[in-house]
């Protein structure tokens, strides 16, 4: 008998995936493994998923595992290893978990005030208007149960059966998954369907006299109850996976169709429920569906993750205020705001059809920056790749528009889970090159160690794991994984053009040796096996920043570089980046980080070799002017980010960029530095064309306001056009900025605006906007700059502001109907 | 007549500007002299000397925040306003001067 005693690590305790995987780990032995909570006295068999989540155990139990029988020593060794490394690591939240909405009504919307009103807690983002559609509740009723069972022994063999057909049918899933979240997701159902505490209750029922059917849907029952009394609100939304595994399992059973509850869409609609479990979702026409409303379920459930990575505006937590949404009514999900609108009328109608125009708007403008090659204004071309960590989002980074992959980080394959094969690793990887048709992928071999421990590869204790056995640190020793990976990247090369492999963690030259021997016995190792091997280029990360300095040397066997400005900032500034308290520290935008990337691109030139920045940096927008600007022509960001890239750098002048890299090189510190970054933007005339906006039609203030802020998002003046809106309104509310005439200037100076912007909008209509000699307004001019000004561009609004003063000058604004010739006449008396 | 005024808004980057224009405008109009002083996003402008105020017949203030260095006007009179009241009918505080 052997036991492991440790302190539960996991905030949100042990919910259905950490279970699953412990159970995995335990299922390799024959000893018997038990699981004990000292806290609350609970016991749970280790491979036993539902027994594991029942014992309610939370973050800061004391725990125990016990092990007793035949390979007992092996399996304390390994699961000792597996909790105290990888078990911290395995609460990652799957892509979507936190919210990425504001929460925050907006200005415009809370000027309406809007009477009917339901408030729900956002958890993706967007805005959606269709017919509800109302799905209630469907049980399954009793006459569909058999009158009597047959033999325990044939309704036992009936229930494996059909256990064993509803497996083989998730495994398909699995493989047809459209995401790593629909798949991770179908494989948590999976584990749960092949839970032995399922199977041991049913077959006591079944035992005891009851029919399978009856005997699954009073055990999931039972489950379900003690997984809502739970005291972690994580574990209580399990419930949605477990009802939805028992509603399959036990239809199956009774040889009854799948459930309808789920309607075939036929208009766009927006989906009301109690609960809506992921499969339930995943039935749904999403091409329809236009929102989501949820009584029940929290920001973790699986549909909710499921929701945001595709897009559905949604909203949960709404409780018995959903009910009160009848079917057929029209209703507006605000996924922004937080609040769902039924049946909007008037104004409330009238201010939602502009948002979703201008969403449409906004859409069209990011895919018409799909198909356009990155570049500056002055033509500059600069190559935006994408950083993945699986094949399925290099083929959404190519929807995005990527030039290719700069990073595909494969150590994700390997995290939580035994090395995949070299098989495996070949179909992964083949999918990836074929997805790229040509264009550059560039695989980063396995990176583990210091945050990312792997079970039978990284070391477990170490004083410092940053500064320890980490990346290529760990290859000597594992040279076998190492080389498995290798072949199957070299297979997946073979016939295609572009593939690159990337070194982690290099700091001298002696480890670049050993990478390039080890691929080469890679090389050899197929050939030997008559196997094709690809030609491939081999670089390096520059992470560490004694290999800044010895790039010369490293680019014998480097054939690029690749920086990796995360740990390279980490390491050169000594400050941790997972430490939020140093993150004033932990910046790129250090005068001396800056000097380091332009000595790192000095030196590459030299030695004539590409360099590419795939760190975050990369997609930091207000690092771009002076990434360019040090003259790095390659950025590998997240791919979702690479269409706002390329309006940015269509916005840009290289002339611009260096001037402002040259500035922030100069810079004494790093506030100021970060100010000369972004200091080129500047350049960007205050106004143009597409900010005249004549004949607007606006009932009211707010919505006059909000037509010039969507004027300045569509034409990227602005990241966050909420704020730059509050800001306004900021200014509004000390008093109105009505001028008399006719005319008002709302105005604010804030940073969330890009670059220092006039608009001007001419009004269908007049409105009131409490003037100061109280008559209404139908010529606005909304000026914004940047907080951080130079005097020069105050004093362009104040000539501006004088020249309001003047009749002839207000004619001009008010009388000329040609948006070109009034954009150049405000630019001109701008100065 | 020989004036002095100082204008300051809250944000500092337009009715500044505005209330100066419609003051030095109405001023001239008038037949009186005027240096306005403005108190903005850029700090103070055209900065009134000791001599520029020991000199004026009057002073107005055109403002909603506290005027800077509001001591080197002690022993004037002062005719204050609010910002908005420059920009929306600025003769009416000239006819407070006489």
């Amino acid at each position: 008998m052997r036991d492991h005693a440790f302190t539960f690590p996991l905030p949100n305790g042990l919910h259905a995936r950490p279970a699953s995987q412990l159970s995995e780990q335990a299922a390799a032995f024959e000893t018997t493994i038990a699981f004990h909570n000292d806290r609350n006295g609970t016991s749970a068999n280790a491979r036993s998923v539902l027994e594991l989540v029942a014992t309610n155990t939370q973050a800061g139990d004391p725990c125990r595992v016990t092990f007793d029988g035949a390979d007992e020593d092996a399996a304390h060794e390994v699961l000792r290893r597996w909790i105290d490394d990888v078990l911290p690591g395995c609460d990652e939240p799957l892509s979507a978990a936190e919210s990425g909405a504001t929460g925050k009504i907006p200005r415009a919307l809370r000027e309406l005030k809007v009477e009917r009103a339901i408030v729900g807690i956002p958890v993706s983002s967007g805005i959606g208007l269709g017919v509800a559609v109302v799905v209630g509740r469907e049980e399954i009723p009793e006459s569909a149960f058999p009158a009597k069972a047959e033999s325990p022994s044939d309704e036992s063999r009936h229930f494996h059966a059909v256990l064993a057909q509803l497996s083989s049918e998730y495994d398909a899933e699995i493989s047809n998954a459209h995401s790593t979240d629909e798949r991770e997701i179908v494989k948590a159902h999976r584990a749960l369907l092949l839970d032995p505490a399922l199977k041991r209750r049913v077959e006591a029922r079944i035992a005891a006299g009851a029919d399978a059917a009856r005997a699954t849907r009073d055990t999931i029952q039972d489950l379900v109850q003690e997984l809502a009394g739970s005291e972690s609100a994580y574990l209580r939304e399990r419930v949605l996976d477990l009802r939805d595994v028992g509603d399959r399992l036990v239809r199956r059973l009774l040889g009854i169709e799948a459930s309808d509850r789920i309607p075939a869409l036929t208009a766009p609609s927006v989906i009301v429920a109690d609960t809506l479990g992921p499969a339930e979702f995943l039935q749904l026409d999403r091409s329809l569906l236009r929102g989501l409303l949820i009584g029940d379920g929290g920001t973790t459930s699986h549909t909710v993750i499921l929701a945001k990575s595709f897009g559905i505006p949604t909203l949960c937590g709404l409780g018995a205020a959903a009910s009160c949404i009848g079917p057929g009514e029209e209703v507006v999900v605000d996924a922004r705001a937080g609040v769902a609108v039924p049946e909007p009328s008037g104004a409330v109608r009238t201010h939602y059809e502009r948002r979703l125009a201008h969403e449409e708007r906004m859409a069209g403008i990011r895919r018409s920056w799909i198909q356009v090659e990155a570049a500056t204004a002055d033509n500059e071309r600069i190559f935006l790749f994408a950083n993945i960590s699986s094949a399925e989002e290099a083929e959404a980074a190519f929807a995005n528009g990527a030039d290719g992959i700069g990073l595909f980080r494969t150590e994700m394959l390997f995290v939580g889970r035994e090395a995949p094969s070299e098989d495996e690793q070949a179909a992964i990887y083949e999918r990836t090159v074929r997805a790229a048709a040509g264009r550059p992928v560039t695989f980063r071999t396995l990176d583990v160690g210091g945050d990312k421990p792997v079970p039978g590869f990284t070391v477990a204790h170490e004083e410092n794991p940053f500064l320890g056995r980490r990346g290529v640190r760990l290859y000597e020793k594992h040279a076998d994984v190492v080389k498995t990976q290798l072949r199957a990247m070299l297979r997946a090369a073979a016939g295609a053009e572009g593939v690159k492999i990337m070194f982690p963690m290099i700091a001298c030259v002696e480890e670049m040796r050993l990478c390039r021997e080890l691929l080469a016995q890679a090389a050899e190792e197929l050939t030997a096996l008559g196997v094709e091997a690809g030609k491939v280029s081999a670089g390096m990360m520059l992470e560490v920043p004694a290999a800044a300095f010895a790039i010369s040397e490293l680019a014998e066997h480097a054939e690029f570089f690749s920086i990796g400005s995360n740990d390279l900032a980490q390491y050169f500034l000594a400050a941790d980046r997972g430490d939020s308290s140093l993150a004033a520290l932990h910046s790129p935008f250090h005068p001396s980080f800056i000097r380091l990337l332009r000595q790192i691109v000095e030196a590459a030139r030299s030695a004539d070799r590409p360099l590419g920045i795939c760190g975050g940096i990369a997609g930091e927008s207000e690092a771009l002017a002076l990434l360019v600007g040090l003259g790095i022509r390659q950025l590998s960001m997240a791919a979702p980010l690479i269409p706002g890239t390329k309006a940015s750098l269509a916005r840009l002048t290289l002339a611009a960029c260096q001037e402002s890299a040259q500035a922030a090189l100069e810079c004494p510190d790093e506030a100021t530095a970060r100010r000369a970054a972004v200091a080129s933007r500047n350049d960007t005339p205050w106004i143009e064309p597409g900010l005249v906006l004549l004949d607007v039609e606006a009932e009211s203030k707010p919505g006059a306001i909000r037509a010039m802020i969507d004027a300045l998002e569509s034409a990227g003046r602005t990241a966050d056009a909420d704020a730059l809106e509050e800001a306004i309104w900021n200014r509004e509310d000390a008093y109105a900025t009505g001028f008399g005439n006719g005319f008002a200037i709302p105005h604010a100076k804030t940073d969330a605006v890009l670059s220092n912007s006039i608009v001007v909008a001419r009004l269908t209509k007049p409105i009131d906007w409490g003037s100061i000699d109280d008559g209404p307004v139908s010529v606005i001019l909304m000026m914004a700059v940047r907080d951080s000004q130079k005097d020069a561009h105050l004093r362009s609004l104040a000539k501006l502001s004088r020249l309001l003063m003047r009749d002839e000058f207000r004619e001009r604004l008010a009388g000329d109907s040609s948006p070109d010739s009034l954009s150049a006449f405000l630019l001109e008396s701008l100065g | 007549m020989n004036i002095v005024a100082v204008t300051a808004c809250p944000t500092g980057i337009a009715h500044t500007y505005m209330a100066a224009e419609q003051l030095e405008k109405t001023a001239k109009s008038l037949g009186h002299s005027i240096k306005v002083e403005t108190q903005g996003a850029m700090g103070i402008e055209n900065e009134l000397s000791e001599s520029d105020i020991s000199a004026a017949d009057a002073v107005i203030f055109a403002v909603d925040i506290d005027v800077e260095q509001r001591d080197r006007f002690e022993g004037k009179t002062i005719v204050e306003v609010p910002v908005k009241e420059a920009i929306r009918n600025p003769a009416a505080i000239f006819e407070k001067l006489a």
